[in-house]
Order: C-alpha cells, then structure tokens, then sequence
C-alpha cells in the first residue's frame, strides 16, 4: 500500500504544478521598443518603395525593357500589390506605432516628432490616393476591423491638407529626432518645414483643376516656405553597403541583370535639346544616345544603358527636390495663383536645380537655357507643354512625379506601345488582387464610386 | 558533449548485467508442419510478447509460472502452461478465432481483434527490403488511407498525409512514434524554398528512422486510435516499433545492399531540335545573331545571342556561326566558328548514375533474463547529380533485464549522425532543373560545359556576356551548371540521438507501473555557398541578390518526454476482461535556430567563413520556441466473452503555448467492436468477422509564441537602430482547435481465411481552426492568428488480402489498398471565402475556398461559350477569364496491388501504386514551351508544315475552340517566336489553365526477387541467408503529366500541386544479401 501512496503522491506533485507560462514569451525580439526606431524604419521604407519602383520609370517612358517587355505593356499582375502593402504596412503602421509610443511617452520634443511623423503619414496617404484612387483611411490602420471601408479619395485629400497644414505648425517647437535617428535631414526641424511645405504645395497643384480655390489658397500658402535648394531636397542619403543603398543599385547592379535600357521616347527627346543631363542619366551606344523602343522586347547590346552615376550605390534618393518645387510654382503662376515670382522665372529656376542636382555647371545651365527650345518665352507649346516637358525630364529619377506630371498636364505626348492605343495608357494602378477576398464588400463599393477597376479610370484630380 | 553522457546513461541502464528467470523456446506450424513465421507469442496477462522467426522459431522470457498464448492470423490460437520451461512444438489449426497482436498508442499492445478503430500494420521487410533514404518514401502504396508524396529531391522530404488535410494552415504531417519514443519530423524548410522562390529541400527528420532497425509499423489513422497521443495525434500516428534481441542464442545478422539508379526519361523533357538560341527575330542585322568581329579580321561575325536563355531563335542547320565557346581563350574553338546544330549532349545527359550502399550489422540475443540488440547501419548513397553526396551512420541499441521478479528495466538508443553535399537546389530560382526544363538554348552541348569547367575550373557559362561585349566569365542568368554542382554547393550534417529508460514494476497480478523517459534531441548545421563569379541570386539572411557569399544555420532541437503510467489487464470475472491504462505525461520542446550569412560577396574568394563579408555582417536570425505540455490520460478497455469490446480514452492537457487563461483542453475517444463470427459458428466459410466502429474529439493547440506581440529588429540604417512590426497579428484570445471524428469498419476473413476484407468509413470535422488568416494589409498587419474555418473530410479506406495459392511449395499473395477521401472546406474566417495557402510564379495560387476541396489552384482559366467550348480570339489566341478555379490537389483516390509469390526457397513481389486524379501546375511547361524548348514547338503542325513557320505561310497552333460568334476557329495562332502560342506573359490570350495537368499515375512501384538460400551454403555457423533483387521505381506504366514526374514537386508541406524546377524520377535496381549466424 506504501507504494501506492508514493505513486499517486508523485502524481498529484507533478500535475498540480502548472506549465511555466513564461516559456511561451519569444526571447529574442523586443516588446518594447523606441518610438524614433519605428519611424526611421518607416521613413525608410517610404523611400525604398519611391525609389525601386520601376513601373514608374516604364510608365513615364523614361525606360524602355530588354527582353521581357510585359511591365512596359502595361501588366500589372505582381506591381499592384507592391504599394498598397508597402505603404500601409511598412510605411502607416510603423508611424502609427511610433506615434502611440510619443504620445504616450510625452516630452519636450514630441510636439515636432509629431509633426513629423504627421508629415509622413500625409505623404503615404497622398502616395496610396495618387495610386489607386479610393483607398481605406478612416478606418484604416484598426486590427480588430478586416474590412475597412474605403473613402472618398478627394474627402481624404481634403483632410491631408488640414492635417499637413497642422504638422508644419507642430513643427515650430522642439527639436525633433536625433541626429543619428533621422536618416534624412539629421534632425534640422528647419528643412522638415521646408519639406512639408513642399508637400502641401504638391498636393494643392493637385487640385488646381477640381478645386481651384482651394489649390490657389493652400499654394500661396505652402509658396514660401517650400524647398527652394537642392540643399533641401527631401531625400535619403544612401549608404554605399546593402542593406542600405539605393533600390536603382540593387535592381541595376547587384541583381547582375540587364533588364533596362533607355526609353526612345525620352531620349529623343533629350537628344532634340541637347540636354546636358544625357550622361547623368545614360551612357552612349556607339557614341549616340539611343533609346530602345519603348514597350517592345530589345537588344541590350542596340541602346543606351542607364548611366553609372545612376547605379552608384549611395546615390540620393530624392522623393521631393527643389527642381520639383520651382515647378509647381511655375504652374501655380501660370495659373494664376498668389505666389511669389513669375512662370518663367520658375521654369528657368527648375531647370537650373535640375541640372545642377545632376552635376551640371552654371555653364550647362546658361548654355541650356540659351536654347530657343529650352527658354520658356520660346520654347513651343502652351505654358502646360512647356512646363509637363521640363517638369518631366527633371522628375527622372523622381519618376512618381514624372508619371504624374503626364497624368496631371497630359503633356508631353508618350509613345504608343505597339498593339495599343494612346488611351491605354494607365492613369492609376489596380487594386491588389487579394483585396477582393480579404475585403471584398468595402472594395466593391470603392470600385463603383470610381468607376471601376480599371487601368485607365483617373484619379479624381486628373479631370482634364 | 552532451551526446556522450546521455549515450552512456543510455548504454549503462540497456546493457547492465542481468537475473534470472523462465525461458522457454519452441517452433510455431500450423497443422501440416509448416512453419509459420511472424506468430505472436504473448505472456498470458502481461504485454510481454515476442514473434517467431522465418522459420517459425521463438524464444521468450516469461515470469515463473506463467502460461503463454500463441496466435497466428487466420488460426485459432493455443494457451500452453509453460511452469516447467523448456522447448515447445506448437501446432495451430486453422480457426474461425482470429487473434492478431498488434502495438497500438503509448506502445501497448492489444489484440486486434479487441480494436474498436482502423490500424493497419506492416513489418520491417517491406521498409527493408528495398532500400529508399526515406523511410516515408516506402510506405508509398502499402497503406490504406494514406497518401504519400515523394518530390525526388535528392535527401528530401516526402509529404506524408493520412485521411487528407485537417488543418487549413497548421501542421498536417503525422506523428512519428518510435518504440514509445516521440520523434520530430519536422519540416523546417525556408519560406522561400516553400512558395517556390529558391533554397534546398532539407528533408524531413524522420529519415533519420533506420529502416532496418524496423520490426513492424503500426498506422493508427483515426481519432479514436492516436487520442491517447493528445494534440498531437490529431494527424494520424506511425508507431514504430525496433527489433529486440530474443532470448536464446545470440545472433549476427549481416546485410549488405547496393542500388544502382538512373532517371526514368519519361520524366525528362524532350526537346525540339531544329531551332536555336534566342527569343524571335530581333536580333542583329540578321534577325538572329548579333553582329560581333570575333576573329579580328574586321568583318563582322555571326555571333550566338549567348546572353538570352530561349531557343526561338535562328534554324539549326549547320551554318557556320561563334558560338559561347569561341569566346573563351582556353577553348579549342576560341574565335572559331562552329556549325550551328542541335547539341549531341543534351541536359539527359547531366545526370549520372546514382549509387546506393546500404550495410547493417547487428548482434542480438539474451537469456531467461535479459535481451539485447546492438546494431551499426552505414548508408551512403549519391544522387543523380554530380557532387551529391549522402551518409547516415546509425547506431542502434536496446536491452531489458529482469532486474528482480517484479522489476523489469530497460532502455534503447538510437544515434544518427548524417552528412550531406549538395542537396539539389528546388523551385525557381538558381536550380539547374529550371534552367533545363524552362530556359535553355538547344544548341548548348552539356559535355563541353562540363569539359571546360574540368579543364579551367571557372565558371564558363555558355550564358556568359561576351557577345554583348562583356567579359566572357560573366553570366547573365545562368552558371555553367558544372560550377553550381562544384563550387556552390551546399552541405549539412545533422546528429541525432534519440532513446528512452524504463522501468517497469509489476506491483500485483495484472497490474504494472511504468516509469519512461525518453528524448530525441539533435542538432543540425547547414551551410550555403556562392562562389565568386557566381550569377547574383538570393542569398543570405538578407535575402539580396549575391553573387558570392557563405551563409550558415545552426539548429538544435530537443524534446523530452516524461510517463508515468499504470497498466492494469485481467479479468474481472470468467467473461469480463479489463485492459486499462492511467498516466501522466510531461512533455517540453526545445527549438533554436540561428542563422547568419556574409553579406556583399567574398573578400577572399573561396573562402567561406562569416568573416570573409565583404560588407560588415548582417544582424543574425535568431528564435527559440519553447513548449511544456502536461497530460493525464486514461484509458479502458472492456472485453465480454471475447466477442464485445468497448474502449473508453480520455485525456487533458495544459499547454504553455495557449493563452494563460485557457491552456487546458479535455478530449475523448471511445470505441467499440463486435466479434459477430462468434454468433455465427454455422457459416463455415466465415472465419473471422468484426464490426467495428469510433468516436473521438480531439484538441490541437498553438505553436510557441504565437500570443504575445513583439516587434521585429531590422539592419540598422548608418546609426540609425530600426524597428517594425511583424507582419502577423498575435491573438490572445485563442482557444485550442477540434477535430471530431467517427468511424465504423467491418473486418472478414473468409473461404479458409483466403480472403480478408477490411473496411473503414469515416467523416471527420476539424473546427475552430487555429491560423494565421490574411487580412487587408489596409489594417497594418498582413495577417492575423484567429479561431476560425471548418474542414471535413469523408472517406472509405478498403484493405483486402486474397491467398489465390496455398500449398506447401508455392504460395500467392494478393494484398489491395485502396482509399478515397473527399475533402472540404466547410467554412472560413468571416466573410473570407478563400484563403490562399500559397502564392507562386506563373500566377497561381493555392487555396482554401469555401465548399470546394482544401488545395484549389486557381488562375486564368479557359472563356467557354454556353456550349462548353473554348473561345478563340480573332488572332487565335484562347480568350480567357481571371481567378478561376482551374485546379484540385486532392487526388479521387490512391491504391496499391502488392503481389507475393514464393515458390519453395524463392519470393517474388511486386507493388503497383497508384493514384487517380489531383491536379498539378506546372510552370516548367508555362515557360519551357514559352521559350520553345519542348519537341512539340518546333516540330510540324496540323497541317504537316513547321510550326514556327509564319501563319501565312502555313505555320502556326491551331487551338481548338469557336470564335466568338460560335463558329469553329480556323486562325492558327503564331508560334514562331516567344510571344506567340506559348507566351507566358499574357494570360489573357494564354490562360494559366494551359500547363495544369491531371496528376494520375500506375506506377510499377518496388519489385523484389528473394532467394532464401541453402542452410548448408555458408557452412554450419550460417542459419539463414537470403539474396534479394531489388527495384523501385521500375516504369510508369502510364501518367499524363508531360516530362515530369507527377509526384515531383518543392517538398513536403500543406501547399501541393505546383511544379516548377522538378527534378526527374529515379529508376533504381539493387542487389542485397542478407546472413544470419
């Protein structure tokens, strides 16, 4: 009988000690963590997926394809997930974190870390709006609601520019990230302002056409306090070692392929203004610049390749640049819009930061300018021709914008991909394949209110 | 070090002295004389029990005064007092009891006949006989109810499903159990590797399984069978049991094997041969080659675009053209032109002969008092590719002494150590099978990249970019395939131990308490290389484009497993037998990996080592997931007249995975069987008849660290520290899944027990399923651990054994398996009505769809008129229609025809393996026609004129179908460069459903040729000696799957279906002898 007291006293010993609940806590990643590590992360990642993604260099014609033309021809079967789950997951959520922690956490410098995380967040919404059109933002962002309805992308447009308008505010005290933790303007709140101007100028011009006033006021305001140097173009400096480097590298040189050449459409084009940007921007073949045919299959070994300055590792990647600002400006005059300065004098001053921000001399620049081509008094076209025209070669290696400008001023006339017409070009992106099984009721709705999925609806503000 | 102790803790406790006590020995025949091998021996009221021999021998050690029970299949067993000890005859008669003894959950054997549940057991020799590196791999057919996969990756793993898959996006695999001993079977393959991107197929950890310490594996396919095994079991469990040592004379075996194996053809591509390098006409100012002065004479030459990988390019009619190796100084044709014609040595011919050497020794034997068994197994294999190389050193060893009258203790241990070179590389990228069967240049001679890489040992690809004015020794896309075999191979090395101690006390008559730890533990090291020179590809932990780079893993694993048991078995009265187990059970896992690779390429060439990183090293990944779980267990089994039999399980558990607040789950299982021959001792021709029939409902839980949130640490940017948010959503509101179960059968044995019959039914519903759901990416995170979704599965699974012949010289077998099973998903998370399981190039997906089967491939799929025909657009092209279900995974059915015939002293069997249905996509096809390599692009088209001939002049596909206004299509579509029939990047002219092929097979699966030698042969001190001829894999007698093995694929794993880069099958012949002294 002893042993059977013994055995169920072993018994009743082990099972009332319960499993230890401590080994179920991952002992190798973090639960806590600092707010300003979620948004170097984030910032990051913006310019990542602004930098690498190479359907806009296609889009604007700036590239042209080798040997599997299919992106070139308008597919879009693997990039339509691309922005959607970078912006959102990558870019919104790693903000929003990061924005909880500051919160919480309070301090003298959280005023203008939250600007700046505000300024982010307009700048991902404004991206995903300018892509797809409708997107989810209200309700975005909550885990405890999968189907998150999408909302009317000019009432989102709308409430981007009241919150940009609050983040530049609330970046008037404080003194923002550390050095160390910001990647892009090494915690100068001065050039953060800049920047968000820049924005706010950028999403106003958007509007120039479905809500003038509205464009004109929040313009005047933003004119003056955006990036007017190249000093202050809102962009990532690049390290030479991967992880870190430019997304153009690792596509161009260290994946070891040739999957790109120029576009003839835009190097005829440089090549009739004798651009002095061509060999920042491309190497010569057979001592010519020559563009493979945009949207067929080519010979690497007939075009011009992109250029070396381009595949550097550490090359800038910028997302806004001075050239861009000047212009806006030039568009907002010639509209007619109160900003200082006239439209000539912002052309000229854009094509001039243009050339300088590729190396170009003052010389360049004067040479350049001195063109009757070039010189906006005369230079052919209406004010939209000229600027779209100039605008577009200087977005280069901004090519969001550059695909934009078209979409925006519909200059300067695309080539037209072989099999196709000039209206099939796309003017947006088409929603992620897996939004129609993860929320299909909410994408259905958005899909009808902008009249359908399809690559060639416009975003509310191309209505010209 | 740690390997020592335990080892030793092991050996001492196995091999220490022993006492004294009864044994006895004798001959089992039936009543003719002839010996019966494979009778069970059972000490009358304990699990102690033994088989006999070949030659019907057995010895056993029995408690003093005990009775043994003798049973065979099929005859009536015998009770024998065996007080006295000594050597016994025993004789059977063909009965109508049937007394079958048969190791089911937790190691305890039960009579058959009791079991309210489908098991089904096959011995050793049909693991053993032909030799596979996986043990898995030799079920194939054998079983029942279960489908196996092999993939043909060189050391790979086998996907292993029982019943279907239960689990939407857990674990599906079963449980390996080896003699008491719980043994992972992991698969631990990176997330690459699994949707088809890159990386090696590391195998599955239950090859590690020595086939030939294997006496007999018990399948328990039912809830009702594996509940006892908790969450675990929910999958089905493979209960495994080792040879012993027997009392008596101690024995040496010998066995020694060599397989020879090439690839079966039929499971390669054919090539076109008429058209060479090159996507269309664009090229030069020829159209086909490039304009290059080669030779320096200032003319310019007819030059290979060497730099495309297709073959739509120029007629291989012999025309004199500079070729990849006129570019390369050390080439006999360096700036030589050379005829342009179809390579004499095409891929076929890369591979090589695959040889096998399995060897085994092993000593056994014991007294009235103790056994043992020690046994050393060297297997050593290479595949069909060059530098692959395989070696499994097994150790093997168990023993039980009779400590007292009452205390038995005992233990084995089993240490595996397994080296491995160059695994071969699966899916898209980087494998040399996607080169050979989706982009390849039909003009390219394989002997002459293998002669130029032996001559210079650089990698002269003949992808290079030379022709486009480039260095010679940089490849576009594709390495010399020589250079990937011998310089960036990858290897691994795994060590493994796994064992057990018990002690076992009989603390009264009937009843015994067990007290069992056992471990299975084992550490890995992986290592991956690129050398320099290399095509970029993805590498290293930060998953970049590399071109050189070292990255290795190192994984330990460990699990240790803790029982407590009490084993009570007697009879309560004359008629009432109780057959009842309690026990407790502490399990905790242990899983740590840790991985790190250089970044950047190598500085010193060659040179693998972490600190040879170019850029400064990557910050590692490490994880550890630790798991406890407690169990307490009971189970009875009640026995009335020997013709009623109830069993009752319960078990509960407490999980330190679960949320803290709802960790435990109870779950049951009870069944019951009725002897109904018994009722009917009129029907003569009915020997043995049983209904049979079960419920269970069984728990499963989470994973480690799946209910607490962390953040993920990213690569600092310059001084900048990163954070992010994991993509998944943790969930602390998770409660355990359930899987509810019901099964009946019927088991007969008739006509003078010729004819058995088994037959199961089952339905089988796992709810709440535990799983990481997609969500929209608009809510932050990608996807999110939820409770949700329902999958059933139905099925019938028939087992019949038919004896056509039975006589005293020549004996005939005939054993039939078939199963079908119907699966489907019942419901999904909230409105979800699909949830994708993978997602992979050629854009398909594998999926769960709400009332379809688990495993749908989706994509483009044909247009149909409302007649049922395929729409031809104006070019003719299929029109086609997107996110289409265009697929199933689930095969209608499997079976398996295994034929026995000895005739006197020789054995001839045979498996046929068949599966009907499944589907599978293949892109191998979507971009091998696309770049025109199979001989069907460019041979003659319906007409009789050359396919790639311009469409007006005759040429061109002519796919069957109706314009849109229903008229038969007559537009041929064009086929003379890649954008036309057969382009892959425009589904909607060519629909992915193009390359989805139904995945049936028959199989002539293993046959072997057995010759029992003369006693006499080797000398007196030889008492058995057998000489086999093997094959496996002998001929597909028919698949409809075009150049490709239908099983092939990236590995084991819940996503099934897809192939891409897939390896073709081995054809393997072999000779064994086996000696017994």
């Amino acid at each position: 009988m002893k042993k059977y007291i013994l055995l169920f006293s072993i018994i009743f010993a082990v099972t009332s000690c319960d499993v230890d609940e401590t080994l179920n806590i991952d002992k190798k990643n973090p639960t806590v963590v600092p707010a300003s590590g979620l948004f170097s992360n984030a910032a990051i990642n913006m310019f990542d997926l602004l930098n690498g993604w190479h359907a806009n260099r296609l889009y604007a014609q700036y590239w042209a394809q080798t040997t599997y033309p299919e992106t070139s021809q308008y597919t879009q079967s693997g990039l339509r997930n691309n922005i959607w789950s970078a912006v959102y997951r990558n870019v919104l959520q790693d903000l929003k974190g990061a924005r909880e922690i500051i919160t919480e956490e309070g301090g003298a410098d959280s005023a203008a870390q939250l600007g700046i995380i505000n300024f982010m967040e307009v700048f991902a919404f404004s991206v995903l709006v300018d892509t797809y059109g409708n997107v989810p933002y209200s309700e975005a962002l909550d885990t405890d609601n999968a189907s998150p309805v999408y909302d009317d992308a000019s009432t989102i447009y709308a409430d981007l520019l009241t919150r940009i308008d609050a983040a530049i505010s609330s970046m008037g005290s404080g003194s923002g990230f550390s050095a160390g933790q910001d990647p892009i303007y090494g915690g100068d709140m001065s050039q953060w302002k800049k920047a968000a101007n820049a924005l706010k100028l950028r999403l106003a011009m958007r509007l120039a056409d479905v809500n003038t006033s509205v464009a004109g006021q929040k313009a005047a305001e933003a004119a003056a306090g955006a990036i007017a140097d190249n000093a202050d173009n809102f962009g990532l400096n690049y390290l030479p070692d991967a992880p870190n480097t430019n997304p153009v590298w690792v596509d161009l040189v260290q994946s070891g392929r040739i999957d790109y050449v120029g576009a003839n459409t835009f190097i005829d084009v440089l090549n009739d203004l004798n651009d002095p940007r061509r060999p920042a921007f491309f190497e010569t073949r057979d001592g010519v610049y020559s563009g493979g045919v945009y949207g067929t299959a080519n010979a690497a070994s007939s075009f011009s390749a992109i250029s070396n300055l381009m595949k550097k590792p550490d090359l800038k990647g910028n997302i806004i640049s001075a050239a861009e600002v000047h212009f806006l400006l030039a568009e907002a005059a010639a509209r007619g819009f109160n900003v200082p300065g006239t439209e000539a004098d912002h052309y000229h001053a854009g094509i001039a930061a243009s050339i300088e921000e590729w190396g170009g001399s003052a010389t360049d620049v004067a040479d350049y300018l001195a063109q009757e081509s070039v010189a906006y008094e005369t230079a052919t076209g209406d004010w939209k021709t000229k600027i779209a025209t100039q605008k577009w070669i200087a977005m280069y290696n901004i090519p969001y914008e550059g695909w934009t400008t078209w979409r925006l001023l519909d200059k300067p006339i695309l080539n037209v991909v072989e099999g196709l017409t000039y209206g099939d070009i796309p003017t947006r992106i088409l929603y992620p394949t897996d939004e129609a099984q993860l929320n299909g009721t909410s994408l259905n709705a958005a899909i009808s209110a902008i009249g359908g999925d399809l690559k060639t609806v416009k975003i509310f503000w191309d209505v010209n | 070090m740690n390997y020592i102790k335990k080892t030793m803790l092991l050996c001492i406790m196995g091999l220490a002295t022993a006492f004294a006590q009864e044994t006895i020995s004798g001959v089992v025949t039936d009543d003719q004389g002839v010996a019966l091998p494979g009778a069970t021996i059972l000490e009358v009221g304990t699990n102690n029990g033994v088989t006999t021999d070949f030659d019907g021998n057995f010895t056993i050690t029995v408690g003093s005064g005990a009775s043994i029970e003798v049973s065979f299949v099929g005859y009536a067993s015998s009770v024998l007092d065996v007080s006295q000890g000594g050597s016994f005859t025993i004789a059977l008669s063909a009965g109508n009891e049937l007394t079958e003894v048969v190791v089911t959950g937790l190691g305890v054997a039960r009579e058959k006949k009791s079991l309210g549940y489908s098991s089904q057991e096959i011995q050793g020799s049909e693991v053993s006989t032909v030799k596979v590196d996986n043990v898995v791999n030799s079920l194939s057919g054998k079983i029942s109810g279960v489908q196996i996969k092999a993939n043909n990756n060189f050391g790979g793993s086998a996907n292993f499903l029982i019943r279907g898959n239960s689990s939407l996006t857990g674990n599906n695999q079963p449980l390996f159990v080896v003699d008491g001993i719980p043994v992972s079977n992991r698969l631990n393959n990176s997330s690459n590797q699994r949707r088809g991107s890159t990386g090696y197929d590391y195998g599955n950890a239950a090859s590690d399984i020595n086939p030939d310490d294997i006496e007999s594996i018990n399948v328990l396919k039912g809830s009702a069978a594996s509940a006892i095994y908790g969450s675990r079991g929910a999958n089905g469990v493979i209960v495994i049991t080792t040879k012993k040592g027997k009392a008596g004379k101690s024995k040496m075996t010998l066995s020694s094997n060599v397989t020879v194996g090439q690839i079966d053809k039929s499971t390669f591509l054919t090539y076109q041969d008429g058209y060479g390098a090159g996507y269309g006409r664009y090229y030069g100012s020829t159209g086909y080659f490039e304009d290059v002065d080669v030779n320096g004479d200032g003319v310019d030459d007819l030059v290979v675009p060497t730099y495309d990988d297709a073959s739509y390019g120029a007629p291989l009619d012999g025309t004199l053209v500079y070729q990849w190796d006129a570019f390369v100084p050390e080439h006999r044709n360096y700036k030589t032109a050379t005829p342009y014609v179809a390579a004499a040595n095409g891929p076929a011919t890369f591979f090589e002969t695959a040889i096998t050497y399995n060897n085994s020794v092993n000593f056994s034997g014991g007294n009235e008092n103790s056994t043992y068994r020690v046994g050393y197994t060297n297997f050593d294999t290479s595949g069909m590719l060059p530098n692959s190389k395989l070696n499994k050193n097994t150790i093997s060893m168990n023993g039980t002494i009779n400590a007292t009258d009452r205390l038995t203790v005992g233990s084995s241990a089993n240490i595996n150590f397994q080296r491995t070179t160059g695994r071969n590389s699966t899916g898209y990228n980087d494998n040399i099978m996607t080169m050979f069967r989706q982009w390849w240049q039909v003009n390219v001679d394989v002997a002459d990249q293998k002669d130029i890489y032996e001559q210079t040992g650089m990698n002269y690809s003949w992808n290079h970019l030379a022709s486009v004015g480039d260095s010679v020794l940089t490849p576009l896309y594709w390495d010399n395939p020589y250079w990937t075999r011998f310089e960036n191979f990858q290897t691994d090395n795994r060590n493994r131990l796994f064992g057990n101690v018990f002690a076992t006390y009989n603390l009264t008559d009937g009843l015994d308490f067990t007290v069992k730890a056992s471990v299975d533990t084992y550490n890995e090291l992986r290592e991956e290389r690129r050398a320099n020179g290399s095509v970029a590809n993805w590498f290293g932990v930060l998953n970049a484009q590399e071109s050189s780079g070292y990255d290795r893993t190192d994984i330990q694993s460990s699990e240790y497993n803790y029982d407590f048991m009490l084993n009570y078995d007697n009879y309560i009265t004359e008629d009432l037998s109780i057959a009842a187990i309690a026990g407790l059970n502490i399990r905790k896992n242990d899983y740590s990996f840790y991985r790190q690779s250089t970044s950047g390429g190598l500085k010193v060439p060659n040179l693998f080592s972490l600190s040879n990183s170019a850029n400064s090293v990557p910050l590692p990944i490490e994880g550890i997931s630790s798991k406890q779980v407690n169990g307490i267990y009971a189970q009875a089994s009640l026995g009335y007249k020997n013709f009623l039999y109830l069993e009752l399980t319960d078990r509960y558990d407490i999980s330190s995975a679960l949320p803290v607040d709802n960790n435990s789950y109870n779950y049951y299982a009870a069944s019951t069987s009725l002897i109904f021959s018994s009722l009917l001792d009129d029907l003569t021709w009915l020997q043995f008849g049983k209904i049979r029939g079960g419920y269970a409902e069984v728990g499963n839980d989470l994973g480690a660290n799946n209910v607490y949130d962390t953040f993920g640490v990213v690569n600092n940017f310059g001084s900048a520290s990163l954070f992010t948010y994991p993509s998944t959503k943790q969930n602390s509101n998770l409660v355990p899944e359930k899987t509810k179960e019901i099964e009946f059968g019927l088991e007969t044995r008739m006509f003078d027990n010729r004819v058995g019959l088994d037959l199961t039914w089952y339905t089988k519903n796992t709810e709440n399923q535990l799983m990481p759901v997609a969500v929209t990416s608009a809510t932050g995170f990608s996807n999110k651990w939820v409770n949700a979704g329902e999958i059933q599965n139905k099925g019938i699974e028939v087992g019949l054994n038919v004896s056509p012949i039975r006589s005293q010289d020549l004996n005939w077998d005939v054993n039939v398996n078939w199963a079908q099973n119907k699966n489907l998903v019942v419901s999904l998370y909230g409105d979800t009505e699909n949830i994708v399981l993978g997602s992979y190039q050629g854009g398909i997906t594998v999926n769960a769809t709400l009332g379809q089967p688990y495993g749908t491939i989706r994509g483009t799929g044909f247009e149909f008129d409302s007649n049922g025909n395929k729409v031809i657009n104006s070019s003719g092209y299929y029109k086609s229609v997107p996110d289409q279900v265009i697929g199933d995974v689930n095969p209608e059915w499997n079976g398996g025809i295994n034929n026995r015939i000895t005739y006197k002293d020789v054995a001839l069997s045979f498996l046929i393996d068949m599966q009907k249905g499944g589907d599978v996509y293949s892109l191998d096809m979507h971009y091998g026609q696309g770049t025109g390599l199979p001989d069907y692009t460019g041979g003659l088209n319906d007409l009789g004129n050359p396919v790639r001939d311009a469409v007006a002049d005759g040429g061109g596909v002519l796919n069957e179908g109706v314009t849109e206004d229903g008229a038969v299509n007559t537009v041929r579509a064009r086929a003379d460069y890649y954008g036309g029939a057969y382009y892959w990047g425009n589904s909607s002219r060519n629909p992915g459903v193009l390359t989805v092929y139904d995945a049936s097979y028959i199989k002539l699966r293993e046959l072997s040729l057995s010759y029992k030698l003369p006693n006499n042969a080797f000398g007196s001190s030889v008492t058995a000696a057998n000489l086999s001829l093997t094959g496996r894999n002998l001929w597909i007698i028919h698949k409809n799957v075009p150049f490709a093995d239908p099983e092939s694929g990236l590995g084991a794993g819940n996503a099934q279906g897809y192939l891409s880069g897939s390896y073709p099958t081995l054809r393997t012949v072999g000779l064994s002898l086996n000696i017994e002294f």
